[in-house]
Formats: C-alpha cells, sequence, structure tokens
C-alpha cells in the first residue's frame, strides 16, 4: 500500500468520524434529547480538530523547507530541484482562495464545517509535495 | 379468569407500551436495532454477490451502521427507549465502519 493512500484513508476516517460526532451531537442539542453521547465522546471531536490542524501546521512548515532544500546533483537530477519545484507553489494560493469561496459562500463560513476544506487542501499539499519529490529525486509514493 | 401477564396500561397512547416493553426488557432495543443492521448488511452484500460476484463488506457495513444510527437517534427524544451505552456504541461502529471502508479503497475509487 502506498503512503499516499495510507495518509488520505486515514485523513478521510478521522474526518468522517468528526462528521458522525458533530451530527450526533448538534441532533441532541438542537432536540433537547434525553439520552446523549456519554462523556467519552465529549472531548473526541475538539481533539480530532486539534489533530487536523496540527496536521496542516507540520504540512505547511515541511513544505516551507521543501523548496529550500538541495541535494547532490547527479547525471540524473538537479542539485535544488528548481526546475521541478516551479508550479506548485504558484497555484496553490489560487486553490487556497477557490477553498475560501466555497467555504463563505456555500458553506456560510463555519469554522466546523471548514475543517473538512482545511483538510482537503493539507493532503493535496502533502501529494503534490510527494509528487514532486518523485520526479526530482526518484522514488515512489503512491 | 386470571390472566398470566398483566395487560398494558394503554389510556396514555401508545408509546407508554413500548416504552414499558423496552423497561421489562432490557435488550429489547438493542435487539431491534441489530435487527436493522443485519437486515441492511445482508441483504445487501448477498445480493450484490449474487449479481455481480463480489461483495463489498466495507460499504455495506457503513451504510447498514448507518441506518442503524439514523433509526436509533429519534429513539434518544423519548424517556426509557435508548440507553447511552447503546447509542454510544451504535456511533462507534459507525466511525470503525468508516474507518475500514476508507482504508480498504483503491486510489481511484471512493
Amino acid at each position: 500500500m502506498g503512503e499516499i493512500k495510507f495518509v488520505a484513508g486515514i485523513v478521510m476516517a478521522i474526518l468522517f468520524s468528526i462528521a458522525i460526532v458533530g451530527y450526533v451531537m448538534n441532533y441532541s442539542n438542537d432536540n433537547n434529547s434525553i439520552v446523549t453521547l456519554d462523556s467519552n465522546f465529549d472531548s473526541y471531536k475538539t481533539n480530532q480538530e486539534g489533530d487536523i490542524g496540527s496536521l496542516k501546521e507540520s504540512v505547511n512548515g515541511s513544505s516551507t523547507t521543501f523548496y529550500t532544500n538541495k541535494i547532490s546533483g547527479s547525471s540524473d537530477t538537479t542539485e535544488t530541484g528548481a526546475e521541478f519545484k516551479v508550479g506548485l507553489g504558484d497555484i496553490l494560493s489560487s486553490t487556497g482562495r477557490i477553498f475560501s469561496l466555497i467555504n463563505k459562500n456555500i458553506l456560510g463560513g463555519d469554522t466546523n464545517l471548514g475543517i473538512f476544506l482545511t483538510a482537503l487542501s493539507t493532503l493535496m499539499l502533502m501529494i503534490g509535495l510527494r509528487y514532486i519529490w518523485k520526479t526530482w529525486k526518484g522514488g515512489n509514493p503512491d | 379468569m386470571a390472566y398470566t401477564y398483566q395487560a398494558v396500561n394503554l389510556t396514555s397512547g401508545i408509546d407508554d407500551a413500548l416504552i414499558s416493553t423496552a423497561s421489562s426488557v432490557s435488550i429489547f432495543t438493542p435487539m431491534f436495532l441489530l435487527f436493522v443492521f443485519c437486515i441492511v448488511f445482508l441483504s445487501g452484500s448477498l445480493k450484490q454477490k449474487r449479481r455481480t460476484g463480489y461483495a463489498d463488506i466495507p460499504m455495506w457495513a457503513t451504510i447498514s451502521s448507518l441506518v442503524t444510527l439514523v433509526i436509533a437517534l429519534p429513539m434518544t427524544l423519548t424517556k426509557g427507549l435508548i440507553d447511552s451505552v447503546t447509542l454510544g456504541i451504535i456511533v462507534t461502529i459507525t466511525i470503525a465502519s468508516g474507518f475500514w471502508l476508507f482504508n480498504d479503497r483503491n486510489r481511484n475509487e471512493v
């Protein structure tokens, strides 16, 4: 199983669990239900969202160092890999603007729903970095 | 004539009959929800296996646990029908099925 498939599968499972627990908790609050989820779930949603947030931070941090990294040049590849790094960094801000537009106009700017777009953009950046690395150095992240 | 059981008091509606059944037989609500889960899971997966030759078990587990969750949620509005342990187990099984589903997919599938 490739790295990208593994990480993407786990991130999808975390987002699914955030959605399910959020749905049940909001249903209980809206309808004043007698029975609610027990205390194990109280901090679950907050912790999972915190983990997605820290995933975003660490992917952003590693992408910054990735662009300045160098490897030893050889006949197969270049030292800085600048020829391969071009393209992704420029279109990332445009993609981010698409997501914030979707968030404001379709999702209503809700921070609870914004977690899904955050996770999607983080995954896309991570996969993009892996593919640049594949072109630059070799190695197969699939 | 002596009855062998006590007739249910239906003056305040048929809800009470259901709640008194659930309170005297504590396994009633979990049994009913397990029935719903198994019906969707078994019928869907066996039918798919018969039609296409392949049964997508993680998908059917997720679908049937979502159906069970949606049926269990309105039960939380009435006192005595379902308890929080059962609800917590249903939510956990739903999350676990989703975890299984997403890790079972190929790169090009959903």
